[in-house]
């Protein structure tokens, strides 16, 4: 297992900062995902790790060894590509041993090699067809089963479920982080998509513009965004704002137009302070209105998504939206009590 | 209001499927019949003659074997389509290789790129004729690299300059096949390279393989397509070339080409039916060779899965 750590890697494509100053950690043995907006700089840094491309400042170190010097060839590093890529021409055996045959291992060890793998990527018997006889799925299986059959230091997977369906992504990351576990190969995996990078991560990296701006637990990601930007690509949220109050060892009050609202301790909470503070629209409760722990609200609007209704609900001038799991349902117009437990209010850090 | 009959309607019926079959031919006609009045026609006239029917000649010997056999009987006859094979096999395989290093190292990025990607397609928009005189200016024995040579000290007079053109060696044939094939194969291969990307060959660098093995296993067999195309077009180019080597090659014995056009211009008219058997001859064999080509192609596609 190989530790990665980037220490101030940049990449610079004429006058554009594709990458700038990037700082990361990846322990051994754990998947960290690179969450961003497309054109952020994150495939440029897994490309970078890949020895693709070279960085114009920063180094990349492999267990503490700058690999800045080793060709792609030889970093011992698997990549998984969001177009699968597989060799067109090749049945899937031979893609499959592919990295064992171009390192000169003998036939008889890569045949029981592949016959292995595939049976971890459950192809066992797809051996001898091609790539275009299989569907979306199996073939990422395949560029997956390609990749770790090398038992690379480092596995990096650029967007690998972007191009499948919505059910086969499901399975898929199901099957990506039960694989990772399996083999504890140290990952880093490339995506857009928030949800992915919740499911499958250890840690997640949060790029904007080229920046790592905040890196942490899906967890604290998700909770406890460090900006705006972050809170906001992480998913819905709703933004409430409003002065900090007795501030101490027990939390803070965030005192708004729409009434008080309790907070959690934080060591960046200041009594006086302008503050910005997220809710994730499933934290909020919503009671009948006689219940008189929450504030006073109106539901304006009220959508059924299967499993969960989705209100948006006026408190004053301000609109929350609200995520409810509960077999409650509360028509439009009607009056609620909005209750919004303490330790679901976020507060950041920056504006 | 006018009320439309069965009988009426069917017939509206039966012509939109008649105008619907007959849209593809119709359209299809004017370059079939254009190129089968001037192909297969023109090639039905060779065959004729060559087995002895030429009545505008006064010659009405058919069915004939004789021009074939005259033909097998001319001394040197062998040694011309030795020839004839040497100057269109050695070019195709030299040109092949040389298009594909140019046409990789146009993928990279460089400085002078985009002036290369300009200059290397020049000889595609001149002449074969032209690049004979190139050829003669600069290798004749009083040609410019003579002369340089000459001038240099390295040779004590430009008539020791090797021989180049003039020669069976061909150096001087094959230079003009080259410089105008070079471009013409770099320009195929290079939009097959481009249409393919560089996933699949990163692909293979990430997986352990060298710069060499990328080529070898992932790159050549992805382009063969655009190979085997290039190749096929160059070579029968090259197997039915008659100028190139009619004015730099070195006399007796000539390629297949020069001597029917040498038969064909004889003031005995009885030998445009020999040239006529040569033409045959020469088309028989580069069918030949480019079907066992392609059937040898076609062997390994499917080896690979491909249908």
């Amino acid at each position: 297992m190989t530790r990665l750590r980037l220490d101030g890697l940049g990449k610079r494509f004429g006058d554009v900062d594709a990458v700038k100053d990037l700082d990361l950690d990846v322990a051994e043995g754990s998947l960290v995902a690179l969450l961003g907006p497309s054109g952020c700089g994150k495939t440029t840094t897994l490309r970078m790790i890949a020895g693709l491309e070279s960085p114009t400042e920063g180094d990349i170190l492999f267990d503490e060894e700058s690999v800045l010097a080793t060709p792609p060839e030889k970093r011992g590093i698997g990549m998984v590509f969001q177009r699968y890529v597989l060799f067109p021409h090749m049945s899937v055996a031979k893609n499959v041993s592919f990295g064992l045959r171009m390192r000169g291992v003998d036939r008889a060890e890569i045949d029981r090699r592949v016959a292995e793998v595939l049976e971890v990527v459950q192809l066992t018997g797809f051996g001898q067809r091609f790539p275009s006889q299989l569907s979306g799925g199996q073939q990422q299986r395949v560029a997956i089963a390609r990749t770790v059959i090398t038992e690379p230091r480092l596995m990096l997977m650029d967007e690998p479920l972007s191009n499948l369906d919505a059910k086969l992504r499901e399975e898929m990351r199901a099957f990506i982080t039960r694989l990772q576990r399996q083999l504890g190969i140290t990952t880093v995996f490339v995506t857009h998509d928030q949800v992915e990078a919740i499911e499958l991560a250890d840690r997640i990296g949060v790029m904007f513009d080229g920046e790592l701006v905040q890196v942490g637990t899906p967890e604290e990601i998700f909770n406890r965004p460090r900006t705006l930007r972050v809170a906001d690509f992480m998913g819905t949220t709703n933004l409430i704002r409003g002065r900090l109050a007795d501030v101490g060892a027990a939390g803070a009050t965030l005192v708004t137009d729409v009434g008080a609202i309790r907070v959690a301790p934080a060591d960046h909470l200041r009594t006086g302070a302008e503050a910005t503070a997220t809710v994730r629209p499933e934290h909020i409760d919503l009671l009948p209105r006689d219940d008189a722990t929450g504030l006073p609200g109106r539901i304006v609007e009220s959508v059924y998504y299967g499993g969960t209704l989705a209100y948006r609900v006026a408190l004053g001038d301000l609109v929350l939206q609200v995520r409810d799991r509960s077999t409650r349902r509360f028509g439009d117009g009607e009056e609620v009590s909005v209750r919004i437990a303490p330790h679901h209010v976020w507060v950041f850090p920056e504006a | 209001m006018a009320i439309a009959s069965p009988t009426r309607n069917r017939g509206h019926a039966r012509w939109a499927t008649w105008r619907r079959r007959a849209y593809v031919p119709v359209m299809l006609a004017p370059v079939v019949l254009t190129l089968g009045v001037l192909f297969f026609g023109s090639l039905l006239v060779a065959l004729l003659q060559s087995f002895g029917h030429a009545p505008i000649y006064g010659i009405t010997e058919f069915p004939t074997l004789k021009h074939y056999r005259s033909l097998f009987a001319l001394p040197g006859f062998w040694a011309s389509v030795g020839l004839t094979f040497y100057y269109a096999i050695v070019p195709t395989i030299v040109g092949t290789i040389a298009s594909l290093y140019l046409a990789l190292t146009l993928r990279r990025r460089f400085r002078g790129r985009r002036f290369v990607q300009f200059v290397y397609k020049l000889p595609l928009m001149i002449p074969y004729l032209v690049g004979v005189a190139l050829t003669i200016v600069l290798f004749g024995n009083g040609g410019i690299a003579a002369r340089t040579l000459f001038a240099l000290g390295v040779i004590d007079s430009t008539g020791d300059f090797p021989r180049l053109i003039y020669s069976h060696a061909g150096w001087g044939v094959m230079f003009v096949y080259l410089w105008k094939q070079i471009p013409f194969t770099t320009l195929i291969l290079y939009s097959v390279l481009m249409g393919l990307g560089k996933e699949s060959e990163e692909a293979a660098v990430t997986l352990g393989a060298g710069r060499w093995q990328t080529f070898w296993h992932v790159t050549l067999p992805q382009i063969m397509p655009g190979v085997v195309s290039a190749t096929i077009i160059v070579f029968a180019f090259n197997f039915g070339s008659f100028e190139v080597p009619f004015i730099l090659g070195g006399g007796f014995p000539n390629t297949l080409p020069v001597e029917a056009w040498r038969a064909f211009d004889d003031a005995d008219y009885s030998k445009r039916l020999r040239a006529m058997a040569i033409v045959m001859f020469i088309g028989v064999l580069s069918s030949a060779v480019l079907i066992t080509y392609l059937a040898a192609y076609r062997r390994f596609e499917r080896l690979r899965g491909r249908q």
